[in-house]
């Protein structure tokens, strides 16, 4: 089969055999849901609802204030118990009632109606970021969408929601892209999925039989083969500009599930109040892939998979690569970006001591952006910023594929993310 | 209670390989170059390398370890690394009293030496690993040169099991078969003469990713399209079926002979003391080549791949500055 790519780039253990058999189970409602007002990007919404009051599950809750935000919804029916400045906790009253908004059809809405019930469902980006959907489908000013790209390439290590989505509902992933398509103008529209995904492919394959307005691009297995910039470079040989947007040349990119996601906002009426998971790693008793109520803490979600092992040293929220470690499991809430749970153990995260560079280049050689990771680290360390933005210090996606491949361990991306951060302030500042 | 984990920077999962296991990987790729060592050159080899490993490892110690404790002999892999390059790059002679007349220190004395000015003076007085900037098996391989020169000019095939009747190696001008040089029963340094070990090395190294093609490439490639120049020039041949067959047999033997196939595998490849980014391997492959076969056609000097390897050393910085590459989405 064909495969595209793009240059650099690592091939992790991948670790997937632990789930990505696993049919997507339903967690039970959690007694409880702690909604965060803010979930990653954007500015936080206004809480509609106050003390006491009581709502239903899919009832718009939060309303989203600043132009890069989305609102949010509740995901159990049940009493609103506690409203801060932060988070909206509502208590089950076990009857889960839900009332579905008007469904639709995708022939009979035009492309402002679609943006508009994607921005009232809340739709984010599901593959981390949590991006807003509805601004991500507005071409700015002079610019224009021509291609929409969803990425089914899921090159985290260990995650495997994005496989099973499109192994189980492949017509709700091309509907979802169709609807981005109209929404945006495109007349083009790809999928990409990585060779590692044979039955992903072959659903999606099945589904768009028929359609030539939408191609399946089968990618080779690497990491970051899901990066924007990558997948845009992979399929259509077009590099995104520095600093720039995939706009810049033309395209959206989407991920899997927030296309399912939209598919359901408009055949279904339903707002984007729960999302499939993969809850993975040797730390954990059952790995699965589950859909879970967002506002559902770690805890309860691990519980409902077996809770951990004695030996789980680590828990991560989203992929190995780019997700983020967290210290505790009873406050840390599912939100509409979280992509994953990953539990680690004692063995596999074992510190490890940093040595000098010994200049071998595998740092420079794994770098998809083409960046000297060894010279931006060694940079930002001795804060010489004006050596390492001349470097192109911001070019830097912040994979870790170089972290990942230094045999000395150098902690290369934290370093340089440390750089950009210093760098951004000190601009601020002026 | 809730339990706490461990948190920390992301990625979460790392390489299995580290420093010691890329340097005793390198160790294992000169392994077949020991053997045939052995096989061809008897013990002479087989304790000189002893030799200059074993100090090595034991100057790297000395050093390195506050405390030295005798579980930390074998080290980080690179001070093996160090002495076995060196001790491969030494003339049989120096393992073998007699071959000096008699004397019973000298000889021996000097892989130690090698071992010692590499590791201390090559490595360690620069700050240690990954901060020299030249090659330390070269440096020690370099003062042995200056200072023996005879002896490290000694190619007397002594204690051989193999037979190999000349003293002088093929390059100084005896013929040799190419078939010969391919496997290595010729006089020269203890683990340059076999070709095919150094390739099954170098295969080795390439199949696990540890060395970038392009510095042996640009190394050997250089030499090859020099050969042919240097072929054309000379004029010893007849129409184009010649020249190509002439040319071809020139760089056959250029590469195959001498310390070519070591220090395009082994020593222009040194991750410390080379570039870092792909175009400027490229060129430091090329340079080093290219001085190894000036120096061969119109120098004469003993020790064309230490000068050739060194000097370019000496350019790394350089090159790596001058070849950042164009950063994904740069429009230059
Ligand atoms: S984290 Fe940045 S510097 Fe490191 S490999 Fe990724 S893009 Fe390159
Ligand atoms: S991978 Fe690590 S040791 Fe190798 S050059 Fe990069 S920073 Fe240095």
């Amino acid at each position: 089969m064909e495969k595209r790519s793009f240059k650099g780039g690592i091939h992790p253990l991948y670790n997937k055999e632990l789930s990505e058999k696993k049919q997507i189970d339903v967690m039970d409602d959690p007694k409880q849901v702690v909604i965060p007002l803010q979930q990653h990007i954007g500015a936080p919404c206004e809480p509609l609802v106050s003390k006491g009051e009581q709502v239903i599950t899919g009832q718009k809750i939060g309303e989203a204030k600043g132009f890069v935000s989305a609102p949010i919804h509740s995901s159990i029916s049940g009493e609103v118990v506690d409203v801060n400045e932060e988070r909206i906790t509502i208590k089950s009253d076990g009857d889960n009632r839900f009332e579905p908004k008007e469904a639709r059809s995708l022939k009979e809405i035009s492309s402002q109606e679609i943006i508009e019930i994607a921005k009232e469902a809340g739709i984010v980006g599901m593959g981390g970021a949590a991006f807003p959907t509805h601004v991500k489908m507005k071409a700015p000013e002079g610019k224009k969408i021509d291609t929409v790209i969803l990425n089914g390439a899921e090159c985290e290590p260990y995650l495997t929601i994005d496989d099973r989505i499109m192994v189980e509902q492949p017509q709700k992933v091309v509907e979802g892209l169709k609807a981005l398509m109209k929404a945006t103008g495109a007349t083009k529209g790809y999928i990409g999925i990585e060779l590692n995904k044979p039955n992903a492919i072959e659903a999606i394959g099945n589904a768009i039989q028929g359609d030539s307005s939408v191609e399946l691009v089968t990618l080779e297995v690497k990491y970051p083969q899901g990066g924007e910039k990558q997948l845009i470079k992979a399929i259509l040989d077009k590099e995104v500009p520095v600093g720039g947007l995939p706009v810049d040349v033309g395209s959206v990119v989407s991920n899997v599930s927030t296309a399912a996601a939209l598919a359901d906002a408009i055949e279904e009426g339903k707002p984007l109040y729960e999302r499939g998971i993969t809850v993975t790693g040797n730390g954990i008793e059952k790995p699965q892939n589950i859909i879970v109520k967002v506002g559902t803490t770690f805890k309860e979600v691990v519980e409902a998979c077996g809770g951990l092992k004695d030996n789980a040293a680590k828990v991560i929220s989203g992929g190995p690569m780019m997700g983020r470690a967290i210290d505790s499991l009873d406050d840390e809430f599912i939100t509409k970006g979280t992509s994953g749970i990953l539990v680690l153990t004692e063995d596999e995260v074992r510190l490890v001591e940093e040595r000098t560079c010994i200049r071998c280049a595998r740092c420079v050689d794994a770098c998809p952006m083409s960046l000297m990771p060894n010279y931006l680290a060694a940079y930002s360390r001795k804060e010489m910023f004006k050596e390492a933005e001349e470097l192109h210090l911001f070019n830097c996606i912040e994979c870790g594929c170089c972290s990942y491949m230094c045999p000395s361990k150098i902690p290369l991306v934290h370093l340089i993310r440390q750089g950009k951060a210093e760098v951004s302030s000190k601009k601020a500042k002026k | 209670m809730s339990k706490k984990f461990v948190v920390g920077p992301s990625p979460h999962i790392r390489s299995p390989r580290d420093i010691d296991y890329i340097m005793w990987d390198v160790v294992v790729a000169l392994v077949p170059a020991t053997i045939a060592s052995i096989i061809i050159f008897g013990w002479a080899s087989a304790i000189v390398l002893s030799l200059s490993l074993i100090s090595a490892l034991f100057f790297e110690w000395l050093v390195v370890s506050r405390k030295p404790k005798i579980s930390a002999f074998l080290g980080d892999g690179s001070a093996a690394v160090t002495g076995l390059l060196l001790g491969l790059s030494l003339p049989p002679a120096t393992g073998m009293m007699a071959s000096i007349g008699g004397s019973w220190t000298l000889p021996w004395a000097v892989p130690i030496l090698g071992s010692a000015v590499a590791i201390l003076i090559g490595k360690h007085a620069f700050g240690g690993l990954g901060k020299n900037p030249f090659n330390p098996a070269l440096v020690g391989r370099g003062f042995l040169t200056f200072s023996y020169l005879t002896l490290m000019t000694n190619w007397e095939p002594t204690g051989t099991f193999v037979d190999t009747t000349t003293g002088a190696t093929p390059l100084q001008g005896e013929a040799a078969t190419l078939w010969e040089l391919f496997i290595g029963t010729v006089p020269g340094s203890l683990g340059e003469t076999s070709a095919l070990a150094l390739i099954i090395g170098g295969i080795y190294l390439l199949y696990k990713g540890h060395i970038d093609w392009r510095i042996p490439g640009g190394f050997l490639g250089a030499m090859v399209v020099f050969s042919f120049i240097h072929t054309g020039f000379a004029g010893e041949f007849e129409g184009l079926v010649g020249f190509l067959s002439a040319g071809l047999d020139e760089a056959l033997f250029q590469v195959l002979s001498g310390s070519a196939l070591m220090g395009a595998i082994y020593m222009a490849t040194c991750y410390v003391t080379s570039p870092t980014t792909k175009n400027a391997r490229l060129i430091y492959g090329i340079g080093c080549g290219l001085i190894l076969i000036l120096i061969r056609y119109y120098a004469q000097a003993p020790a064309g791949l230490t000068y050739a390897v060194l000097f370019m050393n000496a350019l790394t910085p350089i090159l790596d500055r001058l070849t950042i590459p164009r950063t994904f989405g740069e429009v230059k």
